[in-house]
Parts: C-alpha cells; sequence; structure tokens
C-alpha cells in the first residue's frame, strides 16, 4: 500500500469543507447567523436551471471522478521491475535478474538469525531496490545475535552490488504467537 | 540511498479512501443533474430536488442527520490530516540496516528476566527508549532485581541506548 503524499491536504481541505456544511445546516436549524433568512433561493434556482450549468456540471462531474479515482488507485502497490542495471564504465549495460534475491537473502535470515517466518518485499527507491525482509523475534534470541545476522547479510549484499543497486533493509517484530513455548514438552 | 525510516501508516489513510468515495458521489450527483437537465433521463435532478428543499423554514430530519454526520466526519479528516506517522520500529545499532519492533524487545527482555533466579513472572513494557520490566518475585528473593538487570542487559546488548528499569514484586507466600 503506498501513501500518496496528497493524502493529507486533500483530508484537511475535505474536513474544512465538511464542517463548513455542517454550519450551514446548524445555521439554518437554529437561526444563529441569520444567513439563511437572507439566502435568496430564487437567484440559485436561476443558475442551477440555466443552460450553461447543465454542461458545467457534467465537466465538474468527469474531473471530479477522475481526480477520485485516480486519488484511490494511487495507493495501489505498485510491482517492482524484475531486474536492475548494473553500473559499468564501458558502454555495455548490464541488466541483472533481482527476483530470486529476497528469496535467498529470507532463508539466510532465518538460517542464522534466531527469527522465524521471514517475508520480504521489493520497492523500487531513488538509486536502486530496497529488499525489506521482515521477520519475527524469537524470544530467546538475544540482541548480539541479531545485530550480528544483520551485519553479515548486509555485507553479503553489498559484496553482491557494491555499487548500492540492491540494498536490504531488516525489520524485527514481536513473536508470532506470543506465550507459547515451541519446545515440545514430554509428559 | 537515502532512505525513511519505518513508520506506521499515517491516519489521514482512511479519510483519503472516504474522501475519494465523497468525491466519486458528488460526481455522480453532478453527472445526474445534467443527464436529467438535458433530458437523457426522465428521473428528476436531485440536486434540483435538494435545492427546492432549500426554501423550508426547519432542515428535514435528514438534512439534520447529514449534517451531524458532516461534522464528525470533517472533525475525523482535520484531525487525521495534521497527525504524524509514528515510528514503527527503532533502529539497532550495527552496519547493518536493523530495525527492531518495541514489541520483540518487550518479549525478548521478559524472557531474559523470566530466566533470572527466583522470578516468577516477568512482562517487558517499551515506552519510546525506555523499558521496564515487571516481575513477580518468588518469596524470598528480594535480591533479584539485580540479576534480572544484569540479565536483560546482557540479552539486549548490542541493540543500541536503551533505558531498563525494574519493577519488582514479591509473590505471596
Amino acid at each position: 500500500m503506498r501513501r500518496p503524499a496528497i493524502d493529507r491536504p486533500a483530508a484537511a481541505v475535505l474536513g474544512l469543507l465538511l464542517l463548513a456544511a455542517a454550519a450551514a445546516v446548524l445555521d439554518w436549524r437554529f437561526d444563529l447567523a441569520g444567513i439563511w433568512t437572507r439566502l435568496d433561493t430564487a437567484q440559485v434556482r436561476d443558475v442551477v436551471d440555466a443552460d450553461w450549468f447543465a454542461w458545467a456540471a457534467l465537466g465538474a462531474a468527469v474531473v471530479l471522478a477522475v481526480l477520485a479515482l485516480w486519488w484511490l488507485l494511487a495507493r495501489l502497490p505498485r510491482p517492482a521491475e524484475g531486474r536492475v542495471a548494473l553500473s559499468s564504465t564501458g558502454s555495455d549495460r548490464i541488466d541483472l535478474d533481482v527476483r530470486s534475491v529476497a528469496p535467498r537473502l529470507r532463508a539466510d535470515l532465518d538460517r542464522v538469525a534466531p527469527v522465524d517466518r521471514t517475508a520480504s518485499r521489493r520497492t523500487a527507491v531513488r538509486g536502486g531496490q530496497l529488499i525489506e525482509l521482515r521477520t519475527h523475534v524469537d524470544p530467546r534470541a538475544d540482541g548480539e545475535s541479531l545485530v550480528n545476522a544483520a551485519a553479515g547479510i548486509a555485507a553479503s549484499v553489498r559484496t553482491a552490488f557494491p555499487d548500492g543497486e540492491i540494498a536490504v533493509r531488516i525489520l524485527v517484530d514481536g513473536p508470532k504467537r506470543p506465550g507459547r513455548r515451541r519446545t515440545p514438552r514430554v509428559h | 540511498m537515502k532512505l525513511r525510516d519505518p513508520r506506521r501508516g499515517p491516519a489521514a489513510a482512511w479519510p483519503a479512501v472516504l474522501g475519494a468515495l465523497l468525491l466519486l458521489a458528488f460526481a455522480a450527483l453532478l453527472a445526474q443533474h445534467a443527464a436529467a437537465a438535458r433530458g437523457w433521463t426522465a428521473n428528476a435532478s436531485w440536486l434540483g430536488e435538494a435545492l427546492a428543499a432549500l426554501d423550508d423554514r426547519r432542515p428535514s430530519a435528514w438534512a439534520l442527520a447529514g449534517g451531524a454526520a458532516a461534522a464528525l466526519l470533517g472533525l475525523w479528516f482535520l484531525i487525521a490530516a495534521f497527525l504524524p506517522a509514528r515510528r514503527s520500529h527503532l533502529h539497532a545499532d550495527g552496519p547493518g540496516d536493523l530495525w527492531i519492533a518495541p514489541a520483540a524487545i518487550e518479549a525478548v527482555a521478559a524472557d531474559a528476566a523470566e530466566r533470572a533466579p527466583g522470578v516468577l513472572h516477568a512482562a517487558g513494557e517499551m515506552r519510546r527508549r525506555r523499558l521496564r520490566v515487571k516481575a513477580l518475585l518468588a518469596p524470598g528473593h528480594e535480591a533479584a532485581v539485580a540479576d534480572i538487570l544484569e540479565s536483560v542487559g546482557a540479552r539486549l546488548g548490542g541493540l543500541g541506548e536503551l533505558e531498563v528499569s525494574v519493577q519488582a514484586k514479591e509473590g505471596a507466600r
């Protein structure tokens, strides 16, 4: 799920508009500011019944619908490209298929660190791609082994991609099943 | 490569989805008015009917309900627009790009504390970079607090600066 930058300003503007509508209804009901008694509905009806208003409404409807659909679709995740271009000094261009990197790193992390159920996500960032490994800690883990495992994986990625086309980030979440021990109990 | 810190989803995400749907509904209202005015549909214009209701002295129950809903939604939108997306993980020291969730630190600390002698039960609680371990001690083990601190500190070593405090309670005999 991506987060479009327009979310915040648009939510603020819509919130203000909704509050203004609520204030108008409040004034209508309790006649606080007296705007409603001064409102000339005949003028409003004249504008709405005018010939040009139908076309203007149609145009506004199309523009608003396109904006709303774009706003909805902008938050769908966009899959990262399957390959990255290695930087080279010559005139040749080398594209490397990186789809197999994430499963390999996932297996590595599960093997060397006290974690389980690692998931991975590859996203495009400026200047390359980021592989985010998201995993669950084993409560019996210690900080040292987690740090060492992360350092080892980062080092292996840096060896494979010295120019930083691929970066790896490890997020460790809480245990998957809190309170349940995996050691079998023998009665 | 400069990367952003991992964060929770911002509070404005749901209002944004709802706002897009509201925009779509408003677009449908305008399009229906245009269709009714041009004679493409036999129905009367909904916008025209709504404007005709403006002549009433008092708003109808529907208009009042709509106003109340608009007030609540507007407040929610406005508050959510200004709430920052909170950090979801703490950065750990070391050369790797490692981030630990507070829940993970709590679980590891609780496990470490429970392994100290004389501890019956332990639970961790993280607040920013402060970890508080609540422990239930077996009777006659008042000195276990130092053991807990040592055990938790050794277990979490390497994860970065953490302020650890222990709150111990002696179990009833």
